[in-house]
């Protein structure tokens, strides 16, 4: 296994890529790896651990209910555990939102009110996670469709107190701080640059940069008319993970690079997948547009 | 009981994911607080749409060859009902789609004038398979004569660029009746590596 550290703009890994990536071994300098992929014993882990002689990974788990209203779920905890001391990643990494309550789950990332009480009641369920695993949690910030009466305080401020209770450290999807700001009628960049005033390099290990999509609103009949790629009447985005990164979130990468320095990123496609090749092609395209 | 382990937004929580799940029953929350760019209706659609159509979606993405023999139509249909039948209970997704094969055989049977379903189950029996064993000897038992339907439905997949959305079924080589007339012998398919590549063979 090799134990370099991810660095650069790389590529979520897709187990349909699996051949491609095997037998070309491609220049992406790095892949992050979907933790729940991993967790039935399917011999997933042994495509993993060939991936692993040859580039740095992380891990990202989408099922880990972090801000859920139930206990954490001891069983997929341990096996997550397991996942992670077996595939030695730099890191691995959940999302700071709630995904299941009862016997419901959801499979979707849902957002929750920004409240002292909150704080309350995710601090002793970060320190479960940490102690199981053994090192700071990094949790995801999402994208959502509607805030809270209740919220106490904004996000990269409740944020930022998270991280100072537990030790916990954030992965930024760029994306979607780009697509709440943009629904919620706010500036990106005046977000980011609160974000960049809250929350210190050091707490941020990943980047995520993907693509949303525009959704037009007949505001006089109320019918959704769908998606399209005109972004220009009244509507709204939705987070899709499913399209080209866009300008406007290459531009907050810049941004960020800027502010922070250069934090380990990559392109997340969960939806609308592409062949690898031209995955690959994009990723190459954005290094030559932050670079320039 | 240490209330720090109570959810202080435990009932809102519960509302939310009753909305959510009650599909086109759409209404707004109390306690939303929405943009001009999204009113709470637009919202809670989002969350249904992404409840709906991610299941269908990630299914599909598991049984891709299933979905080409019965159409997009039919398979929005029996994806929205399994989910009303059998909503996911387990964070992991591949848990949830390894118990569809059983479901649309179930469905066949309590259907039978509708052939279609049992001849997906079985196509769906082989996707599973084929798309979630990563490792050298795994065996799969499964009727020769739909690992014949699928091998042909998969080859007709990979030549057409693009698909007939109405569902490989209505070819007349690949129509479910033609699966159906007699009893097929069992065959076991076995994985083996090649060239960093699975595939399977059947024994």
């Amino acid at each position: 296994m090799t134990d370099l550290h991810p660095a650069g703009i790389g590529l979520g890994f897709r187990f349909q890529h699996a051949n491609t990536i095997l037998q070309e071994k491609p220049a992406t300098p790095w892949f992050e790896l979907i933790a729940d992929d991993l967790l039935l014993s399917s011999g997933r882990q042994l495509v993993i651990d060939k991936v692993r002689e040859h580039y740095p990974v992380a891990l990202h788990a989408v099922g880990l209910n972090i801000a859920g209203p139930d206990p954490i779920d001891t069983d997929y905890l341990a096996a997550l555990t397991s996942v992670y001391q077996q595939t030695e990643p730099a890191w691995l990494s959940d999302h700071l939102c709630w995904s299941a309550s009862g016997q419901r789950q959801h499979f979707d990332l849902l957002p929750f009110a920004f409240t002292e009480a909150m704080l309350d009641y995710l601090s002793p369920r970060i320190d479960q996670v940490q102690q199981s695993l053994k090192r700071p949690l990094v949790l995801e910030n999402i994208s959502y469709y509607q805030r809270f009466k209740q919220d106490e305080m904004g996000e990269w401020d409740f944020t930022a107190q998270l991280m100072t209770r537990t030790g916990c450290q954030m992965l930024l999807d760029l994306n979607n701080l780009w697509t709440n700001a943009t629904n919620f009628d706010l500036d990106p960049e005046a977000e980011l640059t609160t974000l960049s005033r809250l929350i210190k390099s050091d707490d941020i290990v990943q980047i995520h940069v993907a693509g949303s999509k525009f959704h037009p609103y007949d505001d006089d009949n109320g019918i959704d008319r769908g998606s399209d790629h005109n972004n220009t009447g009244k509507g709204y985005w939705v987070d899709t993970h499913g399209e080209q990164v866009p300008p406007e979130v290459c531009k907050l990468l810049k941004a960020t690079y800027a502010a922070y320095g250069d934090i380990p990123t990559i392109i997340e496609r969960d939806n609308n997948i592409p062949s690898f090749d031209e995955l690959e092609s994009e990723r190459q395209q954005l290094v030559e547009t932050v670079n320039e | 009981m240490n209330s720090k382990l109570i959810s202080p937004l435990a009932l809102e929580q519960q509302q939310m994911s009753e909305q959510i799940y009650a599909g086109a029953k759409s209404g707004s929350l109390e306690g939303w607080c929405c943009s001009a760019r999204i009113p709470e209706s637009v919202a809670l659609g989002i969350y249904q749409r992404n409840l709906h159509g991610g299941v269908a979606q990630h299914l599909q993405a598991h049984f891709p060859v299933m979905v080409a023999y019965i159409g997009v139509q039919a398979y929005q249909f029996i994806s929205a009902q399994y989910l009303n039948a059998s909503p996911p209970d387990q964070p992991i997704f591949t848990i949830y789609a390894a118990h569809f094969p059983a479901f649309l055989l179930e469905y066949g049977e309590e259907n039978p004038q509708q052939l279609i379903w049992s001849v997906a189950a079985q196509l769906a029996q082989i996707d599973f398979f084929h798309l979630n064993t990563f490792c050298e000897n795994q065996r799969a038992v499964v009727e020769a004569r739909a690992y014949q339907l699928w091998i042909s439905a998969k080859s007709f997949m990979e030549q057409s660029e693009s698909l007939n959305n109405q569902g490989l079924y209505r070819q007349l080589d690949l129509h479910p009746e033609r699966y159906h007339e007699q009893e097929s012998e069992l065959i076991t398919l076995v994985t083996f590596w090649d060239n960093e590549e699975l595939f399977f063979r059947v024994e």
